[in-house]
C-alpha cells in the first residue's frame, strides 16, 4: 500500500460553506471519509463534493462492514463501497476490529468481539473477503470497547495474531488506545509499544470526554481533542512515522475551529519528522 | 466452516446483542453503556427525520410509546448499511405494528415527512432544459413525490380530515426541498403522462377522459407545465 504523507482531516458536510477554492480557504494534506455517507450524497453537497475529490487525495474509512459479524459482509453495500473507492481513487480504506450487525439486524454502534482465536478466523475470513471484492489490502483499526466479552488473549496479541493471520494492515487509533486504556486501567504507552508497528498505515486521533453516568470515558468524536491523546501522539509519533488525522464525527464546529486542531497536529507531525531528517 | 465452529463466540455476541438491544436485562453496567449509545443513535436519527411527528409525540405526551417502538424496531427490523435509511426502515416497521394506533395520520405524516430525505437524496438531475413544447415527449421524473393525502400536512391542522394533492421535488434554484398543493386535475394529468405521446396528446386524452374542454382549459394547464418542467419536475 502506498503510504499517505502530511495530516488528514475528516471531511464533514457541515465544513462546505467554509471551503472556497476561488480563496485559496484551508485544505487538508488530504481528506478521511465515511464512505457511508457519501455513497449515497445529498443534492446539494453533490458538485462541491466532486471538487473536494479532486483537489486532495481522499482516504476511506467505513463503519459498517462488520468485520466480526456471524455473516460475510453486505455484498450490495461492498458494490456500491467499490465503486466509490474506484471512481474516486481511494487507496485506502480501512474498518473496525468489530461489529455493527448481527443476524443481519444493524445496530450502527462498534461492538465488542471477544478475543479469541476463533474470531480472529472469523475477522480474518471477512477481512480476505472484502480484500479480494474490493481489490485492495484493508486496513483494520483498534476500536473502543466498554465491556469485554471473554479473552483468550490480551488486546494486543489479539491484533497482532490478527494483523499476522489476515495480513491487513493497521490503523493505530491513539485516542482509543487512551479511552481503553483509562477505562480498561493499562498503560497505554507500553500498550502502543507492543503492537507490530510495522504493519501501522496512519493513525487517528479524536477527542472523548467522561461520563458521569457511566464512570468512564466515552470516545464521542465530538470535542476537542484531549491533552492526553496529544501527548499519546507525540510519543506514537517518536516511534513510527507515518501520518496521522482528526476524526470529528458530533458537535461538528466549523472548519476554521478544526483548523486550529488540524495545525497543532501538523506542528507536531512536522516537529518529529525534522528532529529524524536531523 | 469457520462460521459453523465459532458457536461459543456468536453465542455470546448474540447474548450481548439481546442486552443491549432491550430483549434481555442488562447484566452488567458495562453492557448498558452499549444500550443507552444504540439507544440513542437511533432515536436522535428517528425523531431528528420525523421533526413534526416528534413534536406531536412530545405534546401527546407519547414518550414511552416512542421508546418503546425504537426498542421493538431496533430489535426486529434495521438492516441497511446506511443510516439514512434507518427513517425509511422505522416508517415500514410503524406502519406494521399497532404503535400509535389513535393517531390516525401516522402512516402519512411519516411518508410525508420521509419524502424530504427521499427527496434530497437523489442523484442530481444533468438532463440540459430546452424549449419546452407541447409537440416534446415528457414524463413525470422518478425525483418528484406526487401524493395524495388524507391530511393537510403544510399546514399541520391535523384535527379534521382534508383531502390534499401533494407535489414535492427539489429547487435547484433555492436548493431546497418544495412542496405544493395541487388540484385534482393536476394530479390525475402528471400521474398519466406518457413519453409515448406528445404532451398535447397526454393533454388531449386526459381531458376528453376528465370532460375538460381542451380549448377552454389548455392554457392554464400548459402555463403550469411549463413552469414545471423548468423545475425538472417533468422530463
Amino acid at each position: 500500500m502506498k503510504n499517505i504523507s502530511g495530516c488528514g482531516l475528516g471531511l464533514r458536510r457541515e465544513f462546505f460553506d467554509e471551503i472556497d477554492f476561488k480563496k485559496n480557504s484551508f485544505l487538508p494534506d488530504w481528506w478521511e471519509i465515511t464512505p457511508e455517507n457519501w455513497i449515497d450524497i445529498p443534492i446539494w453537497y453533490q458538485e462541491k463534493f466532486e471538487q473536494i475529490a479532486n483537489t486532495a487525495p481522499l482516504v476511506a474509512h467505513g463503519v459498517s462492514l462488520s468485520l466480526g459479524a456471524n455473516t460475510r459482509p453486505n455484498k450490495q453495500y461492498l458494490k456500491k463501497l467499490k465503486n466509490l473507492l474506484d471512481r474516486y481513487d481511494i487507496k485506502y480504506y480501512s474498518e473496525h476490529i468489530s461489529y455493527s450487525s448481527f443476524d443481519n439486524l444493524q445496530l450502527h454502534e462498534l461492538l465488542p468481539v471477544p478475543l479469541t482465536y476463533k474470531m480472529i478466523d472469523i475477522l480474518s475470513d471477512n477481512i480476505k473477503y472484502t480484500e479480494d471484492f474490493l481489490g485492495r489490502n484493508i486496513s483494520i483499526e483498534n476500536a473502543t470497547y466498554y465491556h469485554a466479552l471473554e479473552s483468550e488473549l490480551s488486546e494486543s496479541d489479539f491484533i497482532n495474531e490478527l494483523l499476522y493471520r489476515s495480513g491487513a494492515k493497521l490503523l493505530l487509533d491513539v485516542n482509543n488506545v487512551y479511552v481503553n486504556s483509562i477505562n480498561h486501567s493499562y498503560n497505554a504507552k507500553k500498550f502502543i509499544k507492543s503492537l507490530d508497528l510495522d504493519k501501522v498505515s496512519y493513525i487517528h486521533i479524536a477527542g472523548h470526554y467522561f461520563d458521569d453516568n457511566v464512570q468512564m470515558l466515552i470516545d464521542s468524536h465530538g470535542t476537542k481533542v484531549n491533552y492526553d491523546t496529544w501527548e499519546l501522539l507525540k510519543y506514537t509519533l517518536d516511534k513510527i512515522d507515518l501520518s496521522p488525522m482528526i476524526e470529528r464525527d458530533n458537535n461538528i464546529p466549523q472548519l476554521q475551529v478544526m483548523e486550529k486542531e488540524y495545525k497543532k497536529m501538523k506542528k507536531i507531525y512536522d516537529k518529529r519528522t525534522s528532529c529524524e531528517r536531523a | 466452516m469457520i462460521r459453523e465452529q465459532v458457536v461459543k463466540e456468536h453465542n455470546q455476541q448474540k447474548d450481548f446483542i439481546e442486552q443491549i438491544t432491550g430483549k434481555k436485562t442488562v447484566e452488567k453496567d458495562s453492557i448498558g453503556v452499549y444500550k443507552y449509545l444504540v439507544y440513542n443513535n437511533f432515536f436522535d436519527v428517528i425523531s431528528g427525520s420525523y421533526p413534526e411527528f416528534y413534536k406531536i409525540v412530545q405534546a401527546k405526551n407519547l414518550n414511552k410509546e416512542f421508546e418503546d417502538s425504537i426498542y421493538q424496531f431496533i430489535q426486529t427490523t434495521p438492516s441497511s448499511c446506511f443510516i439514512w435509511q434507518m427513517p425509511n426502515e422505522y416508517r415500514k416497521f410503524l406502519k406494521s405494528t399497532n404503535f400509535f394506533k389513535d393517531l390516525k395520520y401516522k402512516n402519512e405524516l411519516l411518508h410525508f415527512e420521509y419524502s424530504e430525505l427521499y427527496l434530497f437524496m437523489q442523484k442530481k438531475s444533468k438532463k440540459q432544459l430546452k424549449n419546452f413544447s407541447l409537440e416534446n415527449h415528457y414524463k413525470l421524473s422518478n425525483k418528484v413525490i406526487l401524493q395524495k393525502y388524507k391530511y393537510n400536512f403544510l399546514t399541520m391542522n391535523l384535527e379534521k380530515k382534508y383531502k390534499t394533492y401533494i407535489l414535492g421535488y427539489y429547487d435547484y434554484k433555492l436548493q431546497e426541498v418544495l412542496y405544493r398543493e395541487i388540484n385534482i386535475y393536476m394530479y390525475k394529468l402528471l400521474k398519466s403522462i406518457t413519453k409515448t405521446k406528445t404532451l398535447k396528446e397526454n393533454l388531449k386524452s386526459f381531458m376528453k377522459k376528465n370532460s375538460l374542454s381542451y380549448k377552454q382549459y389548455k392554457e392554464e394547464f400548459v402555463i403550469v407545465l411549463a413552469e414545471l418542467y423548468r423545475h425538472k419536475v417533468i422530463v
